[in-house]
């Protein structure tokens, strides 16, 4: 298996050697160079980690490995690989390298496998094209890997569709078919980032075992400094299109040269809250044993409707000037709870309670102050705003619904509350399309502000944006929430953001809320086992925490 | 699926239904039947004997009520001109314009798919290029424009084949070409446009990051996937062929359904006019019912009701 060549010096050559790598992308304006002159190596049984933001090069930096860049990107330079130069050749030499030499695992896995061919038949095809193997001995392989990658059950597996599989399960699978070919160097295109936390640290675990199991070198590409604390030996930080910095992972934690290194530390290390002692204020809404369900599509012409619940038996108060977090995985109904105390879902059963008054229905004469106390900042900014209105425009709007005022004050009350999220006058005219992510998070909450709400919810407020502008939204959304006092629901799975802005948190797990407590208290002291999973899933901060123990809980 | 087909066959009745109340009121204030049947020059008794005879003396309502009471028990009414049963008229139309479109809709697969496939992996080339205006032209151009300019090169100038009438495998070769054309470029446009779809999703790159060549790339990842939306126009395509058959059919005297239909629709054949409907709207609904189903065998994601909801 090892095919190290003998270089003249008489080193052998790395398991991956990239020189000058130069990748062009074609753009409005012409060919740009999307990355500049990168050079690395890699081993066989290390972890190499190009951390990184959007547009950072990181991607096609990987993807050059084994040159399956779209057409019109071409790349120059030299990527050795096992001694092959890669750059140049034919689509019948590089399908010879592919998957033998080198394999790669994507972010987003369900996607990546062929949603009409069954998971087997897809391992299966992986492996013939690499191996000469009988269609029995390939599917005997098939099982071994799939148990190897944690997947119980795999004969099962075998039968079922990508569609089937949850998120960590179809990554398991893809890693599976990456290894199936048996190759030394292992790609993986920020493998866990469209994960759930607890999810990403069994992936993560699962590479670390693997790596030494088949002692794999690993190209890890990750925007999330705690995934690399957990990851690398060595570290290569990307910024528009080049390394900026490259060491060993400890060097690159204690002493960050390059100003975009010590940005993206300083990332994760948000100005903690100062947490206040809750006071007996009255709860701006008191909600008391929520259930919402949602039945499951029938299959059968005359079968009984199954349902699911989203939530079950939830109690919520949140209190003024309160900012409480939601914290939980996709899927446990945190969004559902959310839109339920907005009024947006009606409950199957309990009830919402705004300042001691039952929650209006869309009938009553009051259910239009309540739309303009209560706001929601979603997800993700790029489908929140309208492409085809122009920013002042979209946030003026609220204003307009209302009737707030005469035309030319509200035009000053919308400019006002860009002012407030940081965006001046020239981005009045602009379209959301000319917009930057972070630009139009900021939009989306000035949208929101700009009628002055008593309550917001903020669902995944900044797991759209990179980890940077993503800091920045939660100081903003802290100091808006000072500025303008008003209850703030923050639904979340980013640990690390809920523990940063809110003062008291609930932990939910299918449904049900099965921790609640003051932040730090329960950050520092979970009693709920899924909290202390929850929590101690969450990547750590420095390389020096790393334990294999830790994980082994998992 | 039992509950897809149940929902289905309902809606078709009802379909069946709507269009031919519709055909049987259009047809009937549209022009006196007898005076296509007896001509202008007529006695009045002889009209009035037969207008008796046929009921059109009766009022309009009771006419219809009297024509789906019929219906219920197998009478479908008669040929006024030779006093057949108006079903039985055109079922023995029916093999001759399957067997047209059939092989017209094969050839339209036959031509499109490939040509479809090969200008989206070669977008940009000149085989793109080439096989889609093929394709607007073959859309474009109306059928008895295409038959025509056919049997003038091929039937009079170079003499090779028959302009009309059925018998030989040659007497099929212009008719199928002239109906299949269209098909085929609408087909090719859609092949290369539900290609394009497919050639740049995540599935393909994890194909080419397998070591999988092209060919198999392009064969085994990329064609089932495209296949789901192009079945959906196949469905739609049956019902041009139909529409076409009238044209082509006319033009190259081929004795099916839909030289039956101009005929009859010139004649004022109530009787076998109402028959095609019916016929021709059972057909449509079979084959929309067939798409349906044949979505659910090409994309497993269909199987199962759709999964649920996702916070």
């Amino acid at each position: 298996m090892t095919k190290f060549d003998i270089q003249k010096g008489g080193a052998p050559a790395p398991l991956l050697r990239v020189s000058g790598l130069t990748v062009t992308v074609p753009s409005p304006n012409g060919q740009m160079e999307a990355v500049q002159d990168v050079s690395f190596d890699i081993g066989r049984g290390e972890t190499l980690c190009i951390v990184g933001e959007t547009a950072s090069g990181k991607s096609l930096t990987a993807l050059s490995i084994l040159d399956l860049h779209s057409p019109g990107i071409s790349a120059t330079g030299e990527v050795l690989l096992n001694g092959h130069a890669i750059l140049g050749l034919s689509d019948r030499a590089l399908s010879e390298v592919r998957g033998r030499d080198a394999s790669m695992v994507f972010q987003e896995s369900v996607p990546a496998l062929n949603p009409v061919q069954k998971v087997g038949t897809q391992l299966i095809e992986a492996i013939r094209s690499h191996r000469t193997l009988s269609l029995e001995e390939s599917r005997a392989e098939t099982l071994g890997l799939l148990a190897s990658v944690g997947i119980r059950a795999p004969e099962q597996r075998l039968r079922v569709y990508a569609h089937q599989l949850s998120g960590g399960m179809a990554q398991r699978v893809m890693i599976a078919m990456a290894l199936c070919t048996q190759p030394s160097l292992l790609i993986a295109d920020e493998p866990t980032t469209a994960l759930d936390v607890t999810v990403q640290a069994q992936i993560l675990t699962l590479l670390r075992d693997l790596r030494a199991r088949y002692n794999l070198g690993l190209l890890m590409i990750s925007h999330d400094m705690g995934v690399v604390a957990e990851m690398a030996d060595r570290v290569a930080v990307m910024f528009n299109g080049r390394i900026v910095e490259t060491g060993p992972v400890a060097q690159i934690f204690d002493a960050p040269e390059h100003p975009f290194t010590r940005k993206l530390l300083a990332a994760r290390q948000h100005r903690r809250r100062k947490h206040k002692t809750p006071k007996a204020s009255k709860p701006i809404i008191e909600a008391k044993g929520l259930i919402r369900h949602y039945p499951n599509p029938r299959r059968k012409l005359f079968e009984r409707r199954g349902e699911t619940v989203a939530v079950d038996n939830v109690d919520i108060t949140i209190g003024q000037n309160e900012i409480v977090g939601l914290i939980g995985e996709s899927g446990s109904g945190k969004s559902t709870i959310g839109r339920l105390l907005l009024g947006l879902e009606t409950p199957d059963a309990g009830t919402v309670a705004i300042d001691g008054r039952p929650m209006p229905s869309p009938r009553d004469a009051s259910w239009q102050a309540l739309r303009r106390a209560f706001q929601v900042i979603f997800q993700d900014p790029h489908s929140a705003l309208d492409p085809r209105a122009r920013v002042l425009d979209q946030v003026r709007e609220p204003l307009d619904i209302f009737d707030v005022g005469a035309a030319t004050e509200r035009s000053a009350k919308a400019a006002m509350a860009l002012d407030q999220v940081g965006l001046d006058a020239s981005v009045h005219r602009k379209f959301p399309g000319a917009l930057s992510g972070g630009q139009k998070q900021r939009v989306v909450i000035a949208r929101a502000l700009v009628l002055q709400p008593r309550f917001m919810v903020c669902d995944e407020p900044v797991s759209a944006l990179d980890v940077s502008v993503g800091a920045q939204i939660i100081d903003l959304i802290a100091r808006i929430q000072r500025e303008n006092k008003m209850s703030l629901l923050i639904v979340s799975h980013d640990l690390s953001l809920v523990r940063t802005l809110v003062d008291r948190v609930m932990v939910v797990q299918a449904g049900r809320i099965v921790e609640e407590g003051e932040t730090s208290e329960l950050f520092d002291m979970p009693r709920h086992p899924y909290s202390r999973l929850l929590i101690s899933s969450v990547p750590v901060a420095h390389p020096r925490e790393r334990s294999p123990q830790r994980l082994a809980a998992i | 699926m039992s509950r897809l087909i149940a929902m289905r066959t309902l809606r078709g009745l009802l379909t069946v239904w709507g269009l031919l109340t519709l055909v049987f009121v259009v047809l009937r204030l549209s022009g006196d039947p007898l005076d296509a049947l007896l001509g202008d020059e007529a006695p009045p008794e002889v009209v009035d004997y037969y207008r008796a005879l046929y009921g059109f003396d009766q009022p309009l309502w009771r006419q219809y009520f009297l024509y789906f009471w019929g219906l219920f028990q197998g009478d479908w009414g008669q040929s006024f001109r030779d006093g057949r049963d108006a079903l039985e008229v055109v079922v023995e139309r029916i093999p001759a314009t399957v067997q047209l479109g059939f092989t017209a809709f094969l050839f339209s697969l036959a031509l499109g798919i490939p040509l479809g496939v090969l200008a989206a992996v070669y977008r940009n080339t000149f085989l793109d290029r080439f096989s889609m205006g093929f394709a607007v032209l073959g859309f474009a151009l109306p059928n008895f424009f295409i038959g025509i300019i056919l049997i003038l090169i091929f039937s009079m100038t170079l003499r090779w084949l028959p302009s009309s009438g059925t018998g030989t495998l040659a007497h099929f070769i212009l008719p199928v070409v002239t109906l299949g054309t269209a098909g085929a470029g609408s087909i090719a446009r859609f092949a290369r446009s539900s290609m394009l779809e497919v050639i740049n999703r995540p599935y393909m790159r994890t194909a080419q990051a397998k070591g999988l060549r092209r060919p198999r790339r392009i064969m085994w990842h990329a064609v089932p996937n495209a296949a789901i939306p192009i079945v959906t126009l196949l469905g739609f395509r049956l019902g041009d062929m139909i529409a076409g058959s009238v044209v082509v059919e006319a033009v190259f005297a081929w004795p099916g359904v839909g030289r039956l239909l101009v005929n009859s629709v010139t004649a004022r054949e109530l009787a076998v006019v109402q028959a095609i409907i019916v016929i021709v709207t059972i057909t449509m609904v079979t084959a929309n019912l067939l798409v349906d189903l044949a979505y659910t065998w090409l994309d497993p994601r269909q199987r199962e009701g759709r999964s649920g909801h996702k916070n």
